[in-house]
């Protein structure tokens, strides 16, 4: 069995598995069940979160609004939709929250991200659109940019299911991820410019 | 470029990133391989979102670990528990909607309309004035009796009766109730009847008793 093929049948245990707790969590308000889906999808929507601001509190008082409204919840899931894109669902909207806390508290992501981005070009003048810069200018984007862009190339979602978790039609997906990428290469443009004027400056 | 080109590409841009992600069947992933081999344009596109995936996922790895550095000592599943095992608090939609619908029936209960089908505490009811009705012809004497839409202020009633043509020598109110009885100076009872028939105020009457 390929390397691929082991991981799309990881992904799919991991996806019975789940399904398996959250029909236990809806229909007998099973707490072990919860306390392990808990810790299951824990891994993913914190790495996730933690993409969007580096506040580990922040991003634990989100995950823990989110599990608790699968909690809630449990009983409108559709067995249609993957359990971990239903999760998305609930934690798209926290995930937005919790990057507004997170530019409010000292507008941290910005600041940040534009400082990781002047350092990371002033090291490499020639190869501006390497990975670094390219990671670093996605953090310039404004939050729902970022996150179809997290959701379709990290997590590597269809647009349909982006459009089922953002709740908006795939059209629209597409249109934030034409737009974003858009933004992303005049970042990286504006990047270049500067670090020609800088280096004209010095040869001159 | 031809028309069909264009839709290609059209349809090719649009199932790049689904291609990226490997979410196309087969035939749409091999049409996509021959689009891109074929278009320098979106062979440039495939190249910048590959390259994008390629940095977000690279980067992951640090992220990861600074997440879980992070995550240390965190994310207790006791303290959703212990919000999970509180009541939840009081929906206040309910007691909204409650306070509304009750409004909304007193508001009902008070419209002349509702008064009229079901009755009220301001006067007889339809049945009541039939009884009224059956009395007067029991009595022999002749009577107007006039059931109200709702009870008339003294003067408002003395008024409509006297534009009619009566003396008021014998008028009666109970509640939405009118009895005249007729003395030899008044008009004939029943054109009296057939003018308050057409009044708003009024909703029914009957002349009962007497010889006429």
């Amino acid at each position: 069995m390929t390397d691929q093929a082991t991981t799309e049948q990881q992904k799919a245990d991991d996806e019975r598995e789940n399904r398996v707790l959250l029909v236990r969590v809806a229909e007998n308000r099973d707490m072990a069940a919860m306390e392990r889906l808990y810790e299951r999808l824990r891994p993913r929507l914190v790495r996730f979160m933690h993409r969007l601001t580096p506040d580990m509190a922040l991003i634990e008082e989100a995950y823990n609004d989110v599990m608790l409204i699968v909690w809630n919840k449990a009983t409108q899931y559709e067995s249609r939709a993957k359990v971990s894109s239903w999760v998305f669902t609930i934690a798209y909207r926290a995930c937005l929250r919790l990057v507004k806390k997170s530019q409010r508290r000292n507008a941290m992501i910005h600041l940040t991200d534009n400082e990781q981005l002047d350092a990371v070009s002033a090291d490499n003048a020639e190869h501006v659109e390497d990975n670094q810069h390219l990671a670093a200018a996605v953090h310039q984007l404004s939050a729902k940019h970022r996150m179809v862009i997290e959701l379709c190339y990290f997590e590597g979602y269809s647009i349909e299911e982006i459009g089922h978790i953002i709740k908006c039609p795939a059209n629209t997906v597409k249109t934030r991820l034409h737009h974003a990428r858009k933004k992303i290469k005049a970042i990286l443009a504006e990047a270049q410019r500067s670090l020609d004027t800088d280096s004209n400056r010095g040869s001159v | 470029m031809s028309q069909q080109s264009d839709n290609h590409e059209d349809k090719a841009m649009a199932m790049l990133e689904d291609f990226i992600n490997g979410h196309l069947s087969d035939d749409d992933a091999r049409f996509m391989q021959q689009r891109i081999a074929e278009d320098a344009e979106l062979a440039a596109q495939f190249d910048f979102q590959r390259r994008l995936q390629q940095a977000l996922r690279a980067e992951a790895g640090q992220v990861s670990e600074a997440a879980e550095a992070g995550a240390e000592g965190r994310f207790q599943f006791a303290s959703v528990a212990a919000r999970i095992d509180q009541p939840r608090p009081r929906r206040r939609m309910p007691v909204f909607w409650a306070v509304g619908a009750t409004c909304a029936a007193v508001m009902l209960m008070m419209s002349p309309v509702v008064q009229d089908r079901f009755g009220g505490d301001t006067g007889p009811t339809v049945n009541e004035f039939e009884t009224a009705f059956d009395a007067g012809q029991t009595a022999g004497g002749q009577q107007l009796h006039v059931l109200l839409r709702s009870p008339l202020p003294e003067h408002e009633r003395d008024t409509l009766l006297r534009d009619l043509g009566l003396s008021l020598e014998y008028v009666e109110q109970g509640g939405r109730l009118l009895v005249v009885t007729a003395t030899t100076t008044d008009n004939p009872l029943q054109a009296i009847a057939d003018e308050l028939d057409a009044r708003d105020v009024v909703i029914a009457t009957t002349v009962v008793g007497g010889s006429e």
